[in-house]
């Protein structure tokens, strides 16, 4: 394990509820290897730290997470090829640990939820944005393939409203994205979301632990054939659509 | 007994009769419903409506005390679980008729339906969790009708209008009067029960058949896992008490 920089990612408890924020504000909170190590060990102090009932996962900034950090995944003459699949892989496994906490976990969508950083919203239990948010899958955009957030997609929208989602590419508003089920509470403006998810997140911590865990545990059986094979599956796809000359051609010009 | 039952021209009406309390479901309710579902026969639908100002509160849980309420509470679970399991399996669609409010126990029955008429300001939802109640036995009926919402409806101790309902895929037919659910649920019911043929059992068994089976063991099990020593503190501060 390398040694999370906490100044990327950080936790806060307070009670019952905790937060954990991205705080790569300059990049918006786009998931670089050295994010996703501290959001890793966020999640991992969260869960060693008794009563806690409800973890809120927000952004620092005017992005909630641009998804894939896409600097780190152009290859050029000297970078290290491995790394877009240590990323996906790193990605699909933060998303299983996410998922797998036995506290209620609520995506408080403060600005941009892209590709991955729009995965990581699907993963959690409750979503809640605000109408100037926008949120959405371009990966096909760029000739790639969302292949590891996928099962969380149509885990949260089903199948039918899945596929339009990520094959059509492009972003939808905070607003459409409620319409289709993909945000769960919108909130009028970036001011309300804090006071919204406040709510929320005390509501939620008002359920007793036994109830909220054996509800969870009950729904996350239902999660069932999604598990860490079929994530780094996805992870393999997801690089090897990553590496391709076509891929890597778009994300220069994209660059420039 | 507080249910009715009563079959007529190829409906079989199931009403829960107990408008003095909300219509608050006791196990014995509950496996009445439950009977009269596993026991449809030549019923071309079921009907299932609650008499007076709402459909139903959910659980009575004033039916318990301190001393009774573990048995109690899991009686309800058991007797709610076989009437989900009876909707799923029965060979007719089940058509719910809800008013004003269906409240956990009640939304359960609505998550397993066939088809739900409202009113669009019913409140519907579960707010539980703060009692110390898992509503995991609704999960595997609800996620199949609301998708990912399921989690934040069973994890936050809230409810959401029929409105909102309607957007999630939980209700499927909305109006505007409160008093005009049991007319548009009848009428839903009776258009069903007129189709000629075996058109809508053959329909209702694929589908069911291309759902894939439901696991209610797992669901009521995690619902009575979640009833402890803070159920009863909770039970008697919020509910006991008033």
């Amino acid at each position: 394990m390398t040694t999370a920089d906490h100044t990327l990612a950080d936790v806060s408890i307070d009670g019952p509820i905790a937060t954990l924020t991205l705080r790569r504000a300059e990049q918006r909170n786009a998931l670089s290897l050295e994010l996703l190590d501290a959001l890793h060990a966020g999640v991992g102090d969260v869960a060693r730290t008794g009563g806690v009932r409800a973890l809120v996962v927000t952004g620092e900034g005017k992005a909630f997470s641009a998804g894939m950090d896409l600097k780190q995944v152009l290859l050029e003459d000297g970078s290290d090829r491995e790394l877009p699949r240590k990323l996906l892989g790193s990605l699909g496994e933060l998303t299983l640990r996410l998922r797998s906490l036995p506290m209620v976990v609520i995506a408080s969508v403060n600005g941009a939820a892209v590709g991955g950083g729009c995965g990581m919203v699907c993963v959690a239990d409750i979503a809640i944005s605000h109408a100037g948010a926008t949120l959405g899958f371009p990966e096909v955009d760029l000739g790639l393939c969302p292949a590891v957030i996928t099962p969380w997609v149509v885990r949260k929208l089903g199948a039918g409203r899945a596929r339009a989602a990520l094959l059509k590419g492009g972003v939808m508003s905070a607003s459409e994205a409620h319409a289709i089920g993909l945000i769960d509470h919108l909130a009028d403006d970036r001011a309300h979301l804090d006071v919204l998810t406040r709510e929320i997140a005390e509501r939620v911590a008002q359920g007793t632990s036994a109830a909220l865990a054996s509800t969870k545990g009950l729904l996350n059986t239902l999660d069932a054939p999604i598990d860490a094979r079929l994530l780094e599956r996805g992870a393999d796809l997801s690089a090897e659509r990553l590496v391709s000359d076509e891929a890597q051609a778009r994300l220069r010009a994209r660059r420039r | 007994m507080s249910v009715r039952i009563q079959d007529t021209d190829g409906v079989r009406t199931i009403t829960l009769d107990r408008p003095e309390k909300r219509n608050a479901l006791t196990d014995r309710m509950l496996d009445a419903a439950a009977t009269a579902i596993e026991t449809v026969g030549d019923a071309g639908c079921i009907l299932l409506l609650g008499a007076g100002r709402v459909f139903s509160a959910g659980f009575d849980l004033k039916a318990a005390d301190e001393r009774t309420a573990p048995g109690v509470l899991q009686a309800q679970i058991l007797s709610l679980s076989r009437v989900l399991e009876a909707i799923g399996d029965c060979a007719v669609p089940v058509v719910v008729g809800a008013q004003r409010a269906a409240i956990a126990g009640a939304s359960a029955i609505i998550s397993a339906a066939d088809l739900v008429v409202a009113d669009r300001a019913a409140v519907i939802g579960y707010p539980v969790t703060r009692l110390g109640i898992s509503p995991a036995v609704s999960g595997p009926t609800l996620e199949r009708a609301a998708l990912g919402a399921a989690r934040a409806l069973l994890l936050d101790p809230r409810t959401v209008t029929a409105q909102r309902a309607h957007e999630l895929g939980l209700v499927h037919e909305l109006v505007d009067a409160p008093d005009g659910v049991g007319t548009a649920a009848g009428a839903l019911a009776a258009s069903i029960a007129s189709k000629p043929g075996g058109g809508v059992r053959a329909t209702k068994a694929w589908v069911r058949t291309v759902s894939g089976a439901i696991d209610h063991a797992a669901a009521r099990e995690a619902s009575l896992a979640s009833i402890d020593s803070e159920t009863i503190e909770r039970l008697r501060s919020e509910v006991w008490s008033r």
